[in-house]
């Protein structure tokens, strides 16, 4: 008889000491994100052509490899994005060309940064990609991060080159 | 019907028999029934990580606990469905001891930690009696630009139940 109470008694327990809910929709978005800097305070790279003292010799012109390029790149499932390299505003003295070559990722970021060559890439007033397929990434921020940058003028026909100065402006963009 | 009015008596039956309190089912409803999150970054977005770790806290987030009595125990236990990026945790804290009457209360181990919701039941706060406008904080961790770009849903479930 104690048993069948005992039993009565947890139904009606159950019975009356319900249960209610309440249900809370979450939602976190993380957008799409493309983000890209040349790292340097000064991002003006001067080549200056010297030429040796010994008579007969070619003009050379130093290399520069203190520019790094950084990025945030966030995308869909699926999404990969490249990051291009083109002369946006003046042109090369004629009978020289820009050859960039880039070193893989440095530094603290993470994640899927992509790809490069390490053959020299030609630069010029049309878009050339130097890294392809970018995922989610980030490479941090600053110089010593991401990937560097070596320039390169080179002389390809001394007959047309000219004395003076020349400006031109490299833009990034990634895409 | 003949099934409600039985368990209708069987339980003033049984509180009469067992106890000196009077029926209740504790219900619990919330400030808010929806919310949204969208981190920043680390710095300058160029080159960062997005904040790993964001709290949310608003005045509309609250729970409140009625249809309950002095006598009347009660916990809230909160759990999530599974629809959630692994990588994301999330958590809730209770931030404040809400409203009631004097002889209401609630239990101090809520305010002091935060308890991960999963995808099984977590006890979160225990107490006596109604109380309203207890506030609730969110966190979650695990944010990075390493996911995709994406909206990430998942549905939390606050459940409270009457305890002897």
């Amino acid at each position: 008889m104690k048993f069948i109470k005992a039993i009565v008694f947890i139904l009606i327990q159950t019975a009356c000491f319900g249960q209610s809910k309440a249900k809370v929709s979450f939602s976190l978005y993380l957008a799409d994100v493309a983000t890209i800097a040349v790292a340097k305070s000064n991002t003006t790279t001067n080549f200056v052509g010297t030429a040796s003292s010994l008579a007969g010799s070619a003009l050379t012109f130093s290399s520069n490899n203190n520019l790094w390029i950084n990025f945030t790149s966030q995308v869909s499932s699926g999404i990969t994005r490249n990051i291009t390299a083109q002369i946006t505003s003046g042109s090369l003295p004629i009978g020289t060309t820009l050859k960039l070559t880039l070193i893989s990722l440095h530094g603290t970021g993470s994640g899927t940064p992509g790809t490069t060559t390490t053959v020299p890439i030609t630069i010029s007033s049309s878009p050339t990609i130097i890294i392809r397929d970018i995922g989610n990434a980030f490479t941090a921020t600053g110089v010593g991060n991401g990937y560097n940058l070596t320039f390169e003028l080179a002389i390809t026909d001394y007959s047309q080159l000219r004395s003076g100065n020349t400006s031109i402006s490299i833009t990034f963009t990634i895409t | 019907m003949k099934r409600l009015l039985s368990i209708f008596f069987f339980c003033s039956v049984a509180i009469d028999t067992f106890s000196q309190c009077t029926i209740f089912t504790p219900t619990i409803s919330l400030g808010s029934n929806s919310i949204s999150a969208s981190p920043s970054f680390l710095g300058n977005r160029i080159g960062s990580d997005r904040t790993p770790e964001l709290t949310i806290s608003s005045g509309t987030l609250t729970i409140s606990i009625a249809n309950s009595n002095t006598c009347s125990n009660w916990e809230v236990s909160v759990v999530r469905d599974n629809t959630i990026n692994t990588d994301l945790r999330l958590y809730v804290i209770r931030t404040s001891e809400g409203i009631g009457a004097p002889d209401s209360s609630i239990e101090q181990a809520s305010l002091a930690n935060y308890v991960e919701i999963t995808t099984i039941p977590q006890t979160f706060m225990r107490g006596v009696n109604n109380r309203s406008s207890i506030q609730i904080s969110y966190k979650i961790t695990g944010i990075s630009v390493n996911m995709d770009a994406s909206r990430y849903l998942s549905n939390i479930t606050f459940s409270v139940i009457g305890t002897p």
